[in-house]
């Protein structure tokens, strides 16, 4: 059996878990909606008092907001379930049953605890960011919208990493939940308009908030407002690299000091 | 005389002992990190960043925008927000959401029997689990106080007190009104949530009260969420607030508990103990 067919199993399970409680899935969809909202009036509030925040037009900030949401919805749903999960699991010895598969061990805790539910019902709200975008006043080039789709996989795949290493660390330290509770502040305000800074403010501003790679530095690329030239490019594929390697070391040195609880 | 005194006597025991219960809770509770340093460092660090962020967002606003705010300003009240609004909203919906799960999982007696209100122990319970964010508020209360010191007039600074008192029975009520609330449902995640979006905006911390609409501004402050946090800082960084609304925001801290008592005690009849 192969590691995808497990996880597809897996999420299957746990998607017919979460269907099962009605009641709390509409009170969720309520939630993030009433979050979209307020969110799109803060945005709107703002450009009641400006026309522009730098090159950002109303549009332009909408866009950032929504690919903001995909990525929160996306990382949320997959990573962070898995890192909890993940974490509990060193706790108990659950992982036991994890080494016992025969399947790769770090592609499966990394997918374990995907919520697909929580990616599709929760993250329904982002249709009504979709929808108050005006798409005419944005303007996407071929080569801009295909850098800024490959850095918004990359940086989807470097927030992964960086979410489960944080899980990692119960390895160490027993207990991980505010280890893993720093991706919220890590996803807090993703939409900057940091092209209004320099460049060398840019890249500075990405590595305090790497959760803005996806978002921000993409986005901007993709609607123009950002050149899509090579130091940016580099920038995210070598933040991508540094981060799923963090993610490797930690996984791998952290196995040697797991102690199964059924040894 | 004697047996006048001896009542006082028990009386003035018992509230002493109550609050002991209520600091050895907070304590015990805080004391988990002991053990655990790098939880610490990692819950101060979750706080920094959603500041930073939330402040290079707005500086890039005051700095390359036609906002009516300077760079200065917002930081300052950035600065306010994170240090007061922190001290006073600090624990959250936490207390509600701590509730609604010891309700799901039939743990809820035990703490109905504790010779304590039942939402004073969740209190306590979370300043100790957020001591951190306390002692992180503190740091940056002064040094708002440092960049930018209060400039109130004596009536003001005395309309300060009673507000800030206000803000905090606020708080406190909400948390009942969604414990009672969440302590029907199974899941009380999605109603917490609802509830903490509303405070984060309507209350100030998402945007200033005064960038919005006018109407919407009158609105906003005939509500209880803008005494959460927006009308205390806006006097601490000398912010004009209608009247009407430091006297509603006071009138709210006596209202809400009402309000709140009465949600809480109907709710508490859905529970249904295990163990009793």
């Amino acid at each position: 059996m192969s590691v995808f067919k497990i996880i597809y199993l897996q999420v299957k399970f746990l998607a017919l878990q979460r269907l099962a409680y009605r009641g709390n899935n509409a009170l969720n969809i309520i939630s993030t909606t009433v979050y979209t909202t307020l969110f799109i009036i803060f945005v709107v509030v703002i450009f009641r008092n400006t026309d522009m925040i730098g090159p950002y037009t109303k549009d332009a900030i909408l866009f950032l907001t929504l690919l903001g949401q995909i990525s929160f919805y996306f990382i949320t749903a997959t990573g962070y379930t898995s890192a909890i999960k993940l974490a509990e699991s060193i706790n108990s010895g659950g992982l036991d049953y994890v080494f016992t598969k025969p399947v790769r061990h770090l592609p499966f805790v990394t997918f374990e605890g995907f919520d697909i539910i929580t990616m599709l019902f929760d993250g329904f709200p982002v249709i009504i960011v979709a929808s108050v975008i005006n798409w005419s006043l944005l303007s996407f080039t071929i080569p801009s919208l295909a850098i800024g789709i490959l850095l918004f996989v990359l940086g989807l795949v470097m927030m992964y990493s960086i979410v489960v290493s944080l899980g990692c660390l119960a390895f160490w330290t027993g207990r991980s939940k505010n280890s893993i509770d720093v991706y919220w502040g890590l996803m807090h305000k993703t939409e900057q308009p940091i092209a209004a800074l320099s460049t060398n403010l840019v890249l500075a501003s990405l590595v305090v908030i790497p959760a803005a790679i996806p978002v921000s530095l993409a986005g901007s690329i993709m609607i123009g407002v950002l050149s899509p030239n090579l130091l940016y490019t580099l920038f995210g594929l070598g933040s991508t690299i540094f981060w799923l390697a963090v993610l490797n070391i930690i996984w791998s040195k952290g196995q040697r000091r797991y102690v199964s609880a059924s040894s | 005389m004697r047996g006048m005194k001896k009542p006082r006597k028990i009386l003035a025991g018992m509230k002493f002992n109550k609050l002991k219960t209520y600091y050895l809770i907070s304590y015990y509770s805080a004391s988990i990190y002991r053990e655990y340093p790098l939880e610490f460092f990692m819950a101060i660090l979750n706080r920094v960043l959603s500041y930073s962020s939330l402040l290079l967002f707005w500086f890039i606003t005051a700095r390359f925008s036609s906002v009516q705010f300077s760079v200065n300003e917002i930081i300052t009240y950035y600065l306010y927000v994170a240090s007061v609004g922190e001290l006073i909203l600090g624990i959250g919906i936490g207390p509600a959401s701590h509730i609604a799960k010891d309700s799901k999982y039939g743990q809820l007696s035990a703490k109905l029997l504790l010779p304590i209100k039942e939402i004073g122990y969740y209190v306590a319970h979370i300043i100790g689990q957020k001591m951190h964010f306390n002692m992180l508020a503190v740091a940056l209360l002064v040094v708002a106080v440092a960049v930018n010191p209060p400039n109130l007039s004596l009536g003001l600074g005395l309309m300060l007190i009673p507000l800030l008192i206000s803000a905090i029975s606020i708080n406190i009520s909400f948390n009942k009104m969604v414990a009672a609330i969440a302590i029907r449902t199974i899941d009380p995640s999605g109603i917490k949530n609802i509830f903490a979006h509303i405070i984060r905006f309507a209350g100030g911390f998402l945007i200033p009260l005064s960038l919005l609409p006018v109407l919407a501004q009158a609105v906003l402050f005939s509500l209880p969420f803008a005494n959460s946090i927006y009308i205390p800082v806006a006097l601490l960084t000398g912010r004009a607030v209608p009247p009407y609304a430091i006297v509603l925001g006071i009138l709210w801290g006596f209202m809400l508990p009402v309000i709140a008592e009465y949600a809480w005690r109907r709710s508490l009849k859905y529970y249904e103990a295990v163990g009793l």
